[in-house]
């Protein structure tokens, strides 16, 4: 039985880090921008939701629509106002990584001074936090409700990829952003609007987290670094891998709890990595 | 005066991080966002060994340089075979194990409490007790430090490393094992830190796991880039810029829980700025990077 509670609470985190891997997966694979500064933009959405509803008074999914937006204007921002200009004056990949590294220390100790260091937890009606048995796995609503979302919008994301001419477009520019060009696409709107969905899937996943279990100065640092790793894990552009991967994560960490002791957890997405270097540096699903 | 020497000493340990992360930035276009986890362990292998087995702080340096060393070849190993962006996450995430270890395995390092009271090195007799001394010794540790890495980067394998940043195929079609050079200026650049952690560790007395974060490895790669990436004495300026200008913070009277986050926002703004309108730093290489 603990082994399956464990699973399921594995599925759950998962299902947070699958959309955070999503959402830095379409901006890195589309833009080929190391965009630290998504951390930065996850605490943000976080945060706000918790200063609209909680301090402000404004209705639950006010807030959450509001701080959406935020979210996806801070990381088009981001684009237009930063990254744009680098690419401009012709700077490397890394010179924007570490623009973009400078940036998120700047927004989240931005964060520090104006929300203070306590772990901020999203109130929801207590009728979705009431835990319910499945079969002798414990679960809330909510967390249902997320496991849903999360599957959801990665077969959204899928689909829109796949089928739609804009989602076809991202694609496009991964491959060959010259050719993109010449085609008739014009690169910079497309970069715009991966910046726009990543940091939307950022915000919704800070937002979900928010509500389970709170955020904190550290959420930001370390929902990148699982991003990243749910990326690099599951291949870059393969919007499956990446989900899988997060799953993958979600799942490990949680089995490893079993064993470890849980100070140990952020080592274990880590090491995972590791083992991803040495043995399938491809990722886990190879890009067809 | 006492306050100016404490912040020489600073400066010149950070002098030492900064000249060996960029001979990783500058001459090989190595990040490594681990730096200060490898600074965590000259500091705490040098307190261990001296208030567990009263060992002279000159030996436990190089045991640090040697842990270090192992340590940063792990990662650089398997990592930086791998084309593209991994091994900057590997050392990410390499960081925050270390931290992690620091701040959890209790009965090797004392946790979150840390060590304090960590003695003054002893050597041949004489003991380092004032600020004046240690001086004095930071200095001597920080010339020898520097020498080597500026004899590194002057040497025939400095050049080869140069090269190696501006093409890695040129460099491979002349038949230069790439990835063995790289590892090599890992693993050196790393341990170095080590010698700087030392040095910390004795300097201020008093260490634990927030000393070394992820957040002072980025004030760590800030430091190179504001002094100039590829320019030894870039570093040092940056280092004693970024180390003594936040200490006029102190004169007015902001509050430590503003003060702090407020310093990493100034630095984070700085690397901004930097990178769009200067990024050479203020000391740049000896020619213009950009067209």
């Amino acid at each position: 039985m603990l082994f399956l509670q464990l699973i399921a609470n594995g599925i759950i985190a998962g299902s947070v880090y699958a959309l955070l891997g999503l959402g830095f997966g379409i901006i890195y694979s589309a833009t080929r921008t190391f965009h630290f500064a998504h951390g930065a933009v996850y605490s943000m959405a976080g945060y706000l939701a918790f200063q609209f509803h909680v301090f402000w008074q404004i209705p639950l999914a006010v807030s959450i629509v509001l701080s959406l937006l935020a979210a996806i204007l801070l990381g088009m921002a981001i684009e237009g106002l930063i990254y744009r200009p680098l690419r401009g004056v012709g700077a490397s990949s890394m010179e924007i990584l570490l623009s973009s590294l400078g940036l998120f220390i700047l927004l989240q100790n931005f964060m520090i001074i104006l929300w203070r260091s306590d772990p901020r937890v999203l109130p929801v009606a207590e009728t979705i936090r009431k835990g319910i048995s499945l079969g002798g796995i414990w679960v809330t609503s909510l967390q249902l409700i997320i496991i849903a979302i999360s599957f959801g919008l990665w077969g959204v994301l899928l689909i829109f990829t796949q089928r739609t001419k804009m989602g076809k477009a991202i694609r496009a520019l991964e491959s060959d952003p010259e050719m993109t060009e010449m085609v008739g696409i014009d690169p910079a709107h497309i970069r715009f609007l991966a910046y726009g969905i990543g940091s939307a899937l950022a915000g919704i996943s800070a937002i979900l987290a928010t509500m389970d279990m709170g955020i904190d100065p550290n959420s930001g640092i370390m929902a990148l670094l699982i991003a990243v790793i749910a990326v690099l894990v599951g291949g870059i552009g393969n919007y499956s891998g990446t989900a899988l991967a997060g799953f993958l994560l979600g799942i490990a960490e949680n089995m490893g709890i079993w064993k470890i002791p849980s100070e140990w957890k952020s080592s274990i997405a880590f090491g995972i990595l590791v083992i991803f270097i040495l043995f399938r540096p491809t990722g886990l699903l190879k890009k067809t | 005066m006492d306050y100016i020497f404490y912040i020489l000493i600073l400066v010149e340990i950070y002098v030492i991080v900064a000249v060996s992360l960029n001979l990783l930035m500058g001459f090989t276009g190595l990040i490594s966002m681990a730096h200060a986890g490898f600074m965590a362990i000259g500091a705490y292998t040098t307190t261990l060994l001296i208030t567990s087995l009263g060992m002279n702080f000159l030996l436990t340096i190089p045991l640090g340089v040697a842990i270090a060393g192992m340590v940063s070849a792990l990662l650089a190993l398997p990592s930086l075979r791998v084309k593209g962006e991994h091994y900057i996450i590997a050392s990410f995430g390499l960081q925050i194990i270390l931290y992690n270890i620091l701040l959890n395995w209790v009965s090797l390092t004392n946790g979150p409490y840390g060590f304090s009271g960590i003695p003054r090195p002893q050597i041949f007799g004489y003991k380092f007790a004032t600020y004046r001394s240690y001086l004095i010794l930071a200095s001597l540790v920080t010339c020898v430090c520097v020498f080597l890495i500026w004899r590194i980067t002057r040497s025939r394998f400095g050049l080869i490393l140069k090269g190696i940043r501006e093409d890695e195929v040129a460099a491979s079609s002349l038949g230069k094992n790439v990835n063995r050079f790289k590892v090599v200026a890992f693993v050196v650049g790393s341990s170095i830190a080590a010698v700087a952690g030392s040095l910390y560790a004795t300097a201020i007395s008093f260490i634990d796991p927030f000393c070394f974060t992820i957040h002072d490895s980025i004030f760590m790669l800030a430091i190179v880039i504001i002094g100039g990436t590829g320019n030894i004495f870039g570093s040092a300026l940056g280092a004693l810029l970024l180390i003594s200008l936040p200490e006029l913070l102190k004169f007015f009277q902001v509050a430590e829980t503003v003060a702090a986050p407020l310093r990493q926002m100034i630095y984070g703004a700085l690397l901004v700025i930097f990178m769009r309108f200067r990024p050479q730093g203020l000391l740049p290489e000896y020619r213009a990077r950009r067209g």
